[in-house]
């Protein structure tokens, strides 16, 4: 199977006043790999996220998705395969209520009453927003609409998921949610395309950055490679995300030996880089919590007899288990950040997941371990 | 900083400077927000035993100062620049690993840190 999912060849654009949004951009995305798009206003990166599903046609060039060129013989097939998640949820949301419009796009494919409502309940649960189904879509707050609009698209399984700036607009807990959310469909073979403003999220999350400048491909590589040019970040009118300039500024003042270092994406990753004593590392225990179904008395004997210091919950099924537990949840938001933080100071971390996320902490883990010579200890439990 | 008021058993306010109120981890949680990352990495810092965070730092620059004293006054790292280093010492309490006076001054602040920022005000 290839391995690029979309990708567009010399694409133009140009809206019917003139204006030229896009000038030739060249474009890959990965499958199962998470793709940042980041730039000023005006860059061109909605217009470039609305060819994606065909939406826009292009003035020249082409979009391929899994190899295909899109056109109007196989707009259907595209539109289920790609998810587009709008800027601004008013132009996506449309329905009385947030449940019929979450169920719209999976009642279009054709499924089933029982199979419509079994993925709008399992969406709502992952999404936290399930007090939310008979709610007026009018009624909710912007950032409970962006939830939903994501939901929506999240209901119809596509393979490839597009959501233009997802976390602006939401308080720092949703986003963190939604960022979590990205990253467990990742995980489950999805591939994810963003646009942010927000640099630290760009640093921390994509595999790979492209930056767009007056409607063409200005640079695109890795995250590292991207914030580690001076030049291009004045140029494009981007800033440093803070770990990187705190990297940056010990480095110019000569504090740390900075040679050979390989650019911090994340707190832990900066700190580390400082960090020369031998800790004891502790141990992080996961256990899978079914949305539906929670067995207490297998959690209660899963971790029984364990020596646990912190505890983390991550989505909505496993913060609603450690409630009915009765344990005071430690870590609910970066929760895998804080579970490897604590690990390495010798603590022992139990963290509840929901869905796939279970696999995302343990590659998480053992990637940090591999990068780091860190011999954290991760088990699943249940 | 000091509260003032609550609306639920879940929400509550309070007011006060940037650095207090966002030096209080427990709090933003509670909130539903989240620490400026100049924090993060402090309190990371802080919770490794690297250093002894007397203060909230909340612009880069201000973070690194925090921490060079750190470093300097540990002797766990020496500086490259040595003019740097003298231009530092004229406004802290730290001194050039080679100097000798840099052990005394070593061995008192690890000893007595309080000592050290009573003498120097």
């Amino acid at each position: 199977m290839d391995d690029i999912v979309l990708r567009t060849s010399n694409l133009h654009y140009t809206y019917p006043d003139g204006t030229r949004a896009l000038n030739g951009i060249d474009f890959e995305a990965k499958r199962g790999k998470k793709t940042a798009i980041i730039g000023p206003n005006g860059s061109g990166k909605s217009t470039l996220f609305l060819h994606f599903n065909g939406l826009y046609r292009p003035t020249a060039g082409e979009v391929y998705v899994n190899g295909e060129e899109i056109t109007d013989k196989n707009i259907d097939t595209i539109r289920r395969t790609v998810g587009l998640v709008f800027q601004d949820p008013d132009d996506q949301l449309f329905a009385p209520t947030v449940r019929d419009d979450v169920a719209f796009g999976p009642a279009n494919l054709g499924l089933s009453g029982s199979e419509i409502d079994a993925r709008v309940e399992d969406v709502l649960m992952m999404l936290g927003i399930h007090d939310l189904r008979d709610r007026n879509v009018d009624n909710l707050s912007g950032g409970q609409k962006k939830t939903v609009a994501i939901a929506g698209v999240l209901a119809m399984e596509p393979d490839i998921i597009i959501l233009d700036e997802p976390t602006s607009g939401l308080d720092p807990e949703s986003a963190a949610e939604i960022v979590e959310i990205t990253e467990e469909l990742t995980v489950a073979g999805k591939s994810i395309i963003i646009s942010t403003h927000d640099v630290d999220l760009a640093l921390s999350w994509a595999d790979e950055i492209y930056v767009i400048k007056s409607g063409t491909v200005y640079r695109s590589g890795t995250s590292r490679e991207i914030f580690g040019d001076k030049k291009l970040i004045d140029d494009t009118k981007l800033r440093f995300p803070t770990v990187t300039k705190t990297f940056i500024e010990f480095k110019n003042r000569k504090i740390l030996d900075c040679t050979g270092c390989e650019m911090p994406r994340d707190v832990l990753d900066l700190v580390d880089g400082f960090d020369s004593n031998e800790h004891v590392h502790g141990r992080i225990d996961v256990i899978r919590i079914q949305r539906c179904a929670i067995d207490m008395a297998a959690i209660s004997d899963a971790v029984q007899n364990r020596d646990i210091d912190r505890v983390g919950a991550m989505g909505t099924a496993s913060k609603a288990a450690v409630l009915e537990i009765g344990i005071t949840c430690d870590y609910s938001t970066d929760v895998i950040q804080s579970a490897i933080s604590a690990a390495v100071r010798g603590l022992n971390v139990l963290v509840l997941v929901s869905g796939g996320m279970a696999d995302l902490v343990l590659s998480r883990v053992s990637e940090r371990n591999a990068r780091d010579g860190q011999r954290i200890e991760c088990d699943i439990l249940l | 900083m000091r509260e003032t008021g609550s609306v639920s058993s879940v929400i509550s306010f309070c007011e006060g400077r940037a650095d207090q109120v966002f030096g209080d981890a427990p709090l933003l949680r509670t909130a539903g927000l989240r620490q400026p990352t100049t924090l993060e990495i402090c309190h990371e810092i802080e919770r490794r035993g690297l250093a002894d965070r007397n203060n909230a730092p909340i612009y880069v620059p201000e973070l690194v100062d925090a921490l060079r004293d750190f470093l300097l006054s540990s002797g766990n790292w020496v500086l490259e620049n040595h003019r740097e280093h003298r231009g530092h010492r004229e406004n802290s309490n730290s001194l050039c690993p080679p100097c000798p006076l840099w052990l005394i001054f070593f061995a008192i602040i690890r000893v007595h840190p309080e000592k050290i920022k009573k003498s120097l005000r």
